[in-house]
């Protein structure tokens, strides 16, 4: 067999010491985000992106922008957490994500401690419905992103309105009841007949009885 | 075969329900008006209603058409709910028994156990006077003559009277087994269509509210006197709730085995 690809050095074992493990799915491969300024600008887009849901713990944007910031602003608390507020590393890389400088106190004094026993993601994400018909121009800017696929992003635990409504428990409602007694019922008949045959079959395993005879 | 029938004695028990209705509203002069804070969806609002005239479901119009339609009861927990859909189901199928057979037969209801959702069945137990074990046509013709009940849309109309009116209503030699010791206090008579009954209550609005509906096994209860009844099963989702033909499959299966609810004892009601 002839491989495309020459595999890589594997060097994942080291690197899993030194960098938390993220919590979030990880695309494949990475978003082409095209930005006139390259590399650079494309992450300085995005770097906005983490700023203002580290300042206002909620974003709107769309889906596809927004999934890869994501993955930078939970690189960005897992590491804060990991090594805290006297690491130089770190603080270079909050440095560069957030670009209001307030919010750097804000990563390590409020959002560490926050985070810090947490299980699952930092953030959470939502799918946003379109706004139909999707202005293009709004405030003489060309809104090319207006009729995407549109999402919400933010940190967990915020004090903001939940984007869910709350769901009614419905475990009392008349049909879910009445499934729920059948089913019951269902498993209970279920093993009244296992035990019932077991009984049935050490009985005549006991008493083989006197007209049985083996050739 | 008795010499009675169920269409004089339901002719002859709407008569005194109407003058009874007619009496009590008479006995109020002068109309005080009340006020009824509502705190639910659509809005909060303040209603003025009347005095010992309005009732929740009057509320529940003045609030919102929609409210009026759907809600059961006055009360958001669904366990009364429930209960209160139950035993408005056992009400109808009364209804629809008494109706159903050719006039030669005399139908007499007797009870129904204290509605509960768990047994997965509602029950009506009855005095048909034959032996009767119906085929699966039959059934489905009750079954029909429920939906067509709730098709009808009427409301279920409460009226609390005292003992003696009582005795008019359910007289005791039309319908003995209707009439238990309980002299002297008042009782709830409910209202729907054309047939009466007796009940604690509270019952839903409307017969509206009862959507899929199946009337599913008739099992002869044995009894130590000479009159044998027979307990009436069925299973019913309401309006509002929409469920797979498998899922209720399975319910209308339980349904058929027998409910396990009291047993009315004829003996100890002096009726042998």
């Amino acid at each position: 067999m002839k491989l495309l690809y020459r595999p890589r050095t594997v060097v994942t074992a080291e690197v899993a010491k030194l960098i938390p493990a993220l919590r979030t799915a990880i695309r494949p491969k990475p978003l082409k985000l095209s930005n006139e300024e390259g590399t650079l600008g494309k992450l300085n887009s995005l770097s906005r992106l983490v700023t203002a849901l580290v300042r206002d713990e909620r974003v709107e944007h769309t889906y596809s922008t927004l999934s890869e910031a994501r993955d930078y602003a939970e690189r960005l608390i897992a590491v804060a957490i990991e090594h805290g507020d006297c690491h130089q590393p770190t603080m270079e890389l909050a440095d560069f994500w957030l670009k209001e400088k307030q919010l750097v106190h804000k990563l390590f004094k409020v959002l560490v401690p926050r985070f810090r026993d947490s299980t699952v993601s930092y953030t959470k994400m939502y799918k946003a419905p379109i706004a139909y018909p999707a202005s293009k121009y709004e405030g003489g800017n060309l809104q090319a992103r207006a009729d995407l696929p549109q999402a919400i992003l933010e940190l967990r635990n915020n004090p903001l309105l939940p984007v869910l409504p709350r769901p009614t428990p419905t475990r009392n409602w008349i049909h879910n009841v009445l499934l729920e007694e059948a089913r019951k019922e269902y498993s209970q008949e279920k093993r009244m007949g296992e035990e019932f045959a077991a009984l049935e079959r050490m009985q005549t395993m006991e008493d083989p009885g006197p007209d049985k005879e083996i050739d | 075969m008795s010499s009675y029938l169920n269409s004089a004695v339901t002719e002859h028990r709407l008569k005194l329900f109407e003058k009874e209705k007619e009496r009590q509203r008479r006995l109020i002069t002068d109309v005080h008006k009340i006020t009824v804070q509502y705190r639910d969806h659509p809005e909060h609002c303040t209603l003025i209603m009347n005095k010992k005239l309005s009732t929740p479901y009057d509320c529940a119009r003045h609030v919102s058409q929609l409210v009026g339609d759907r809600a059961v009861l006055a009360e958001a927990d669904p366990f009364y709910a429930n209960r209160a859909f139950w035993r408005s189901c056992s009400l109808m199928l009364g209804s629809v028994l008494e109706n159903s057979f050719k006039s030669k037969f005399y139908v007499q209801l007797c009870s129904f156990p204290a509605p509960n959702v768990r047994t997965g069945s509602f029950v009506y137990d009855v005095d048909l006077g034959i032996d009767w074990t119906p085929t699966k046509e039959e059934l489905r013709m009750l079954s029909a003559q429920m939906v067509r009940l709730s098709m009808q849309k009427l409301p279920f109309e409460r009226l609390s009277v005292k003992w003696y009116a009582q005795r008019l209503l359910f007289h005791i030699l039309i319908n003995p087994s209707k009439i238990d010791g309980s002299a002297g206090d008042e009782v709830t008579v409910y209202r729907v269509g054309r047939f009466l009954d007796m009940s604690c209550g509270p019952l839903m609005a409307n017969t509206a509210q009862l959507g899929r509906v199946t009337i599913t096994a008739v099992h002869p209860l044995p009894s130590a006197s000479s009159r044998r009844l027979h307990r009436v099963q069925g299973v019913a989702l309401p309006h509002s709730i929409l469920m797979n033909h498998f899922s209720y499959s399975i319910l209308e299966k339980r349904a058929r085995k027998l409910n396990e609810g009291r047993i009315p004892d004829l003996v100890a009601m002096g009726l042998s």
